[in-house]
C-alpha cells in the first residue's frame, strides 16, 4: 500500500509504501533476484539471460502508474493522494559480481544511452512532473540487492531537493542573466584545484560548497537541460568521465566505494526551464577508509552540513587516481 | 601542480553509432521488461566485463 502525504511544515510530499517492508533483503548471491533465471534452477525476475541492459518496473514500489486509494482520506487540512508514478530498476549487466566501475567504458556508453531512452519513455506519461535516474550503491547507503543497478523515479511533483536547485538558478538567472551552474563551472575551472578529471564536454570537480568529503560533480560544459539535449559526442564523452570517477573511487581504499549517484535534470513539464544546466550529483557516505560521514544531528534536523574535509585536498586525492579511458577499436 | 588526464571520448574510434535494439515483454504480474541490446543481436551479446577479459589473459 502506497499513497502520498503532504508535509505541509516543509511544503513538500512524501510516500508511504508500507509492501516494501516485505521487499528481499540481502540475499546470497546463489538466490539473487536480479539475476538471470538459469535452466533448473528458482525463477527470477528476469527471465532472459541475453541482454546488454534491462530495465523494468519494480516489484516493491513506492510509485506506481495505476495506484491504489489512500488508506486515508484528505480532510482538508491534510491532504493525501493516490502514489502515482513509475519506479524502475536498471540492471546494468547480467553479471552479478560486477558493478559500474567495472564494466569497460563501452557498457557506460550503451548505459547512458539506455538513461535517455527511459528519460524519453517516461516523460511522455502525462502524469510525469519529474524522472529522477540515480543509483545507490553498497550496504552503507542502504542496498539492498548487491546485483549491479541503478533506478529510475518517474515523480507526479518536482521533488525538493531539485526544485530548490531551480529557484535558485531561475533566482541567479533574474539577477545576473547568466547560467549558475556555468558560472560554478566557470569559477572551479579557473580555480582548478578542485577539478578531478575533464574532457572536452565534461568536468568533474568536488565544489566549493560539498557537503561530503567526496562529493563529486560532473557537470556539462554545453549549457544544456538534459540528457535529451545530449548529441554523440556527449554520450560519448559522459561514460568516459564516469568510467574515470567510478574507478578512482574504487581505488581509493581499494575496495567498492559506496555513493548514491543524483542525475540532475530539468523537470517534465513544460516550465520554463532554460536557465537550469545538467549535472549529475555523487554523495559517497566515506570520510575514510574505516569511517563513514552520518547524517547527524545538524545534518538531520537543521539542515546544516558539516563536512569534516576541505574539497581541495579531497579533490586531490582523486585526481591522482584517475586514470587515461581506453575505447576498444572497431 | 594539477594533473588532469584527459578522456579519449574525442579519439573514439569512429562516428557509427551501434543501433540499439529494444524488445519490450510483459511480466505474468503485468509489469514491462524493456531489454536492451547494442549492434547486430545475433553477433553481439554485451561487452565483457573486466572480470571475464581477465579469464582471457
Amino acid at each position: 500500500m502506497s499513497e502520498l502525504r503532504f508535509n505541509p511544515l516543509l511544503g513538500e510530499w512524501l510516500a508511504t509504501a508500507t509492501h516494501r517492508q516485505d521487499r528481499t533483503f540481502l540475499p546470497p548471491a546463489d538466490y539473487c533476484p536480479l539475476c538471470p533465471t538459469k535452466g533448473g534452477s528458482f525463477p527470477t525476475e528476469v527471465p532472459e539471460p541475453v541482454y546488454d541492459i534491462v530495465a523494468f518496473e519494480n516489484q516493491f514500489p513506492s510509485l506506481r502508474q495505476n495506484p491504489e486509494f489512500p488508506a486515508i482520506e484528505p480532510d482538508g487540512f491534510y491532504n493525501v493522494e493516490p502514489a502515482i508514478g513509475v519506479c524502475e530498476v536498471v540492471l546494468y549487466s547480467p553479471d552479478h559480481q560486477t558493478s559500474l566501475a567495472a564494466e569497460p567504458v563501452e557498457q557506460i556508453y550503451k548505459l547512458v544511452r539506455v538513461w535517455r531512452h527511459r528519460f524519453e519513455q517516461l516523460e511522455k506519461h502525462a502524469f510525469v512532473k519529474y524522472v529522477f535516474i540515480f543509483e545507490n550503491k553498497g550496504e552503507a547507503v542502504g542496498v539492498t540487492l548487491h546485483h549491479p543497478h541503478g533506478q529510475i523515479y518517474a515523480y507526479p511533483f518536482i521533488p525538493p531537493v531539485v526544485a530548490k536547485e531551480l529557484k535558485q538558478t531561475s533566482e541567479y538567472f533574474e539577477e545576473n542573466g547568466r547560467c549558475l551552474l556555468c558560472d560554478i563551472l566557470e569559477k572551479e575551472r579557473a580555480f582548478a584545484k578542485r577539478i578531478i578529471a575533464e574532457n572536452e564536454l565534461f568536468t568533474a570537480y568536488i565544489p566549493f560548497f560539498a557537503r561530503y568529503p567526496y562529493e563529486v560533480h560532473i557537470t556539462s560544459k554545453r549549457h544544456i537541460q538534459a540528457i535529451t539535449d545530449f548529441d554523440g559526442d556527449e554520450e560519448r564523452a559522459l561514460a568516459s568521465i564516469l568510467k574515470q570517477i567510478l574507478g578512482a573511487f574504487d581505488c581509493r581504499f581499494n575496495r567498492p566505494f559506496p555513493y548514491i549517484m543524483a542525475i540532475h535534470q530539468r523537470p517534465s513539464n513544460s516550465g520554463p526551464y532554460g536557465d537550469y544546466h545538467f549535472h549529475i550529483e555523487f554523495y559517497p557516505p566515506m570520510r575514510t577508509a574505516e569511517k563513514l560521514k552520518y547524517l547527524a544531528g545538524s545534518e538531520t534536523g537543521a539542515g546544516m552540513f558539516i563536512n569534516d574535509t576541505l574539497p581541495e585536498a579531497k579533490a586531490a586525492e582523486l585526481r591522482d587516481l584517475v586514470e587515461p579511458v581506453e575505447w576498444k577499436k572497431k | 601542480m594539477l594533473r588532469l588526464r584527459k578522456t579519449m571520448a574525442d579519439e573514439t574510434n569512429d562516428n557509427e553509432t551501434e543501433k540499439m535494439n529494444v524488445r519490450e515483454i510483459t511480466l505474468s504480474d503485468g509489469r514491462y521488461m524493456v531489454f536492451y541490446t547494442f549492434g547486430d543481436e545475433d553477433e553481439l551479446i554485451r561487452a565483457p566485463t573486466i572480470k571475464e577479459q581477465r579469464k582471457d589473459v
